[in-house]
């Protein structure tokens, strides 16, 4: 990978982080909370994600970022008031821009008509003129407009460069008087290094950043621009002095210099300026803007370099840095002047990187404040590791945790008495393997929050394109599952959230006459149970119709028309292939591929579903799944001499039939009756090609399992060995994939085992075997 | 492995030559990852005759390939004293046992002759050159013929 796409890849996860964040903090201001922070928080989120789409170039992002961005500055500011309106607009632009940095990786384009509508409800949120906030930054437009200029093409000359500072210096002055008169200032100086320009950086934007934080006053710095024949046009000579008062918040002032630091040299000076040094203060200003103009007659620099020591005299306290900064200026200043003009002068030719001796930068410079790292209370500190390593780990330790196991096969083999002092060494070196894998297999495990989260964004899309209205209630998104089971997740619960409110949550009008609320409720939750994690998609709609699902099932040729089937029986129809509830297809769910996709994921990742409904209140989905995908349950048999494993989740019983249960259906195909149903016998070992089919099953041992589609099959194995926890390994990466087997894994011996397909064998089973589709539907209308 | 050897047409190139069937045979040695003892392999299903199964190395799960076999003699009867040669080709770990590894060696592209074209088309699809040392005929495998093809697609 090059190193830029490394880079945007970043810089997506990043997105993703920060879009998780945003939306949080917005739930939670919906939620009705007031604290100021969260929108702080929220405007940070957007803020790094413009930032970082502006590094890359990615204009859409950037744009959508910034009307979001203006809006959550007027409310940081107080100047608009949060309603719950309001918050549906937030999350709508949350949604939209999630989409647009979709599009930059490659996803669906925006919908316009979408995109247009929420940039628009956004402008108009925010409030216009007749504020004396505005109206104080309608005053500093000219600079902002100015700054502009070289934001627009990248290949703006030097003297285009010169001539915008020199108009945004022009449009200072005549705001002079205002500025500097604040309580609360923070002075920045914005000095950027030849590395700055040399990577693609555009002062401008960074000003203007500066600038929208509030009241500010920009000088621009030209005293080192040496003449034009010596201008070197690859170095740096400009520098910026930012004054800000009217409350900035440092930490925002770091924030826009967050991708940048390391190529400029800025100071950033806060606190509230003394009462009596404000005054100081305006003739500094005064005298750098001379400065500035007027290039760099020596005598004023002086001057400028007098006062600047003043001021940072008065100003400053404690910082070991500033002071020794501060000394040097003195030093520099009792020195006369002549230094002053030799650096100036050599400056452009030698490396013009600005050293804190040289006196110019030193004049300037405001005194040099540490680079603050102040980072916020946020999220826990966390490591990003490449999963291929985690996977190594996780593939050590189960190598570790098998051959624990051989050595403790081993040690019990030698000797008889296991009461010596070894054996209890081996027990402690288990319990420690044990909580290692444990550990280990913790590090893949991520927190469903992620999940729910974009569930709450289809909920919105869904609720908007099918006109009802539903609010996403969750519940349990700290419950960690392992990653790869989260992605996976993702598809089949979108798709149930849509089914739910499509066909689950009634009109509103429907609900107003039914007695309920207009607004739906939906509810997600995940919860840990008996190792297994539970999720369950709750909606308060009008729960399965089961009149229509008989008759849509019957019409399908799914069940006989006179089938008998209990109410959770017909519940359980809407997971058979091929049906579907909807009236009309409409565009959000009900293509045809409805709950029997959901299923068939959900069985692959090793979970079950079920359905509950009650009419009139609501249905509820049950997943239950494993909380890892690198385990499983299985139950260790032997077949032909091989030994194999079948994922406990499909097992629905094991049996050892009295021959007189054993029934020929004709042929070579029999079945065994098991509580008055009669299920087809799939002979394991043949079925694997290990050994002809055998003549009687008498003495076998059968496992009644269930496959995907719900038919029922009862395997016949030689012998059930043990029933553990093993680790997956896949097979397909050194030889392919195999019809009948799922992946491999290793037992205790250090041997290597199968884990057997069960729909694979089943599959193979039906298609040669026990006959007639209908038979199947009828056979599996009864088993649902 | 046809890269490797066009590549480096005028550098010495080690092989590892070994014994299936009392004839001798070699392949890049660079494409060896380690050599280790029989181990019982478990069977797979609907697998070819010569793939014996896989055995657990360290984790991998590492088919066996009994070369014998597939080059068209009689299934190899596995006992201790069989060798497996792991190698890997394009990412893909498996293992090839053979009778026993005899030797080392440096051969530079002067020392590889084409395969004499007549026998069968099987083993002029697995023997790329052959290379005389010591009045013996020394046959250079093509690994990335050995394993099944289109194993993805078969399932």
């Amino acid at each position: 990978m090059d190193p830029l796409a490394e880079l945007r890849e970043t810089f997506f996860l990043e997105c993703d982080e920060l879009l998780e964040q945003l939306e949080s903090d917005l739930m939670e201001l919906e939620a009705g909370s007031e604290d100021l922070e969260l929108i702080n928080s929220a405007f940070r989120a957007v803020h790094s994600i413009k930032g970082g789409a502006g590094a890359f170039g990615m204009t859409a992002i950037t744009e959508t970022a910034h009307v979001f961005e203006t809006l959550m500055d007027h409310l940081r500011s107080e100047t608009l008031d949060l309603s719950p309106d309001l918050c549906v607009l937030l999350l709508r632009g949350k949604d939209l821009l999630t989409s647009t940095i979709d599009v930059e990786r490659g996803g669906d384009p925006v919908d316009e008509a979408e995109a247009a509508a929420v940039l628009e409800a956004f402008e108009q949120a925010c409030p216009d003129d007749g504020e004396d906030e505005v109206d104080a930054s309608e005053i500093f437009q000219p600079v902002g407009l100015d700054l502009e200029l070289p934001e627009e093409g990248e290949d703006v000359s030097d003297e285009d460069f010169l001539a915008a500072f020199a108009g945004g210096d022009d449009a200072d002055d005549s705001s002079d008087a205002e500025a500097g008169a604040g309580e609360d200032t923070i002075t920045v100086t914005f000095k950027p290094l030849d590395v700055f320009y040399g990577r693609g950086n555009d002062p401008g934007p960074f000003l203007k950043e500066l600038c929208s934080l509030g009241e500010s006053e920009v000088t621009c710095d030209t005293s080192r621009l040496p003449s034009f024949d010596d201008l070197d046009p690859t170095s740096a000579y400009f520098f910026w002095t930012v004054v800000l008062s009217d409350g900035a918040d440092r930490m925002d002032v770091d924030d826009i210099f967050d991708f940048v630091g390391e190529d400029c040299d800025n100071t950033i000076v806060e606190g509230a300026a003394p009462a009596s040094t404000s005054d100081d203060d305006i003739g500094l200003e005064a005298d750098e803007d001379d400065l500035s103009l007027d290039d760099a007659s020596s005598d004023e620099a002086e001057e400028a370099i007098l006062s600047d020591a003043d001021f940072d005299a008065l100003q400053i306290d404690d910082d070991e840095d500033v002071t020794a900064a501060d000394d040097e200026t003195l030093d520099v200043v009792a020195e006369a002047a002549e230094p002053t003009e030799v650096e100036i002068e050599l400056e452009p030719e030698d490396q013009p990187e600005p050293e804190k001796v040289s006196a110019p930068a030193a004049a300037a410079a405001q005194p040099a404040a540490p680079k603050a790292k102040a980072k916020s209370s946020g999220p826990k500190p966390v490591v990003r590791v490449e999963l291929s390593r985690v996977d190594r780990l996780i593939n050590l330790v189960s190598e570790l945790v098998i051959s624990q196991s051989m050595l403790s096969q081993a040690v019990e083999d030698q000797q008889d008495n296991s009461t010596s002092s070894l054996s209890s060494g081996l027990d402690e070196f288990r319990q420690l393997t044990r909580e290692l894998q444990e550990s280990v297999m913790a590090i893949r495990a991520e927190p469903v929050k992620s999940l729910f989260m974009r569930m709450s964004q289809i909920v919105r899309s869904t609720a908007a394109s099918t006109g009802k209205k539903v609010k996403l209630v969750t519940e349990g998104d700290s419950t960690e599952v392992d990653k790869t089971v989260i992605e996976r997740l993702a598809e089949p619960l979108t798709h149930m959230i849509r089914n739910a409110i499509d066909h689950g949550v009634e009109s509103p009008e429907r609900r107003l006459e039914a007695g309920k609320d207009e607004t739906g409720i939906v509810h997600l939750s995940a919860e840990h149970h008996s190792g297994r994690v539970v999720l369950t998609v709750k909606d308060d709609g009008g729960g399965v119709n089961r009149e229509k699902v008989r008759e849509i099932a019957i019409s399908k040729g799914i069940i006989a028309e006179d089938a008998i089937l209990s109410e959770s029986e017909t519940d359980a129809l809407l997971f058979a292939p091929g049906f579907s509830t909807a009236e009309t297809v409409s565009q959000v769910s009900g293509r045809g591929v409805g709950m029997d996709v959901v299923k068939r994921e959900i069985n692959s990742l090793g979970g079950r579903i079920t359905i509950s409904s009650v009419p009139g209140e609501g249905s509820t989905f049950t997943i239950s799944l494993p909380l890892t995908l690198a385990v499983l349950d299985g139950m260790v048999i032997r077949v032909a001499d091989q030994t194999a494993v079948l994922p406990l989740s499909v097992i629905a019983e094991s049996l050892r039939p009295e021959p007189s249960d054993i029934q020929n259906l004709g042929g070579e195909d029999q079945v065994v009756f098991v509580r008055g149903n009669f299920v087809p016998i799939l002979d394991v070992g043949a079925a694997l090609g290990y050994r002809e089919p055998l003549e009687t099953f008498e003495g076998s041992v059968m496992l009644l399992v269930e496959s995907d589609t719900g038919s029922e099959y009862a395997f016949a194995v030689d012998e059930i060995v043990d029933q553990r926890q093993v680790v997956i390994k896949g097979l397909q990466a050194n030889y392919g994939r195999i019809k009948g087997v799922a992946a491999a894994t290793i037992l205790g011996d250090g041997q290597i085992a199968l884990i057997l397909d069960v729909n694979d064998l089943a599959q193979d089973h039906s298609a040669v075997g026990v006959g007639a589709p209908v038979a199947e539907n009828l056979q599996e209308a009864v088993n649902v | 492995m046809s890269d490797n050897s066009t590549e480096k047409a005028h550098q010495p190139m080690e092989v590892i030559s070994f014994r299936v069937h009392d004839d001798e045979y070699c392949v890049n040695i660079m494409s060896v990852r380690e050599i280790r003892g029989w181990s019982p392999a478990t069977r797979l299903p609907h697998a070819p005759n010569y793939v014996r199964g896989v055995i657990n190395l360290r984790g991998a799960v590492l088919p066996i390939i009994d070369l014998a076999n597939r080059l068209g003699f009689e299934l190899t009867e596995p006992n201790e004293r069989h060798v497996i040669i792991v190698a890997q080709i394009e990412g893909q770990l498996f293992g090839l046992m053979v009778d026993a590894v005899s030797d080392i060696m440096s051969v530079t592209a002067d020392d590889l002759q084409a395969t004499p074209n007549i026998g069968s088309e099987a083993s002029r699809t697995f023997v790329k050159n052959v290379i005389a040392r010591e009045d013996q005929m020394i046959r250079f495998i093509d690994l990335s013929q050995v394993m099944p093809q289109g194993l993805a697609q078969a399932a």
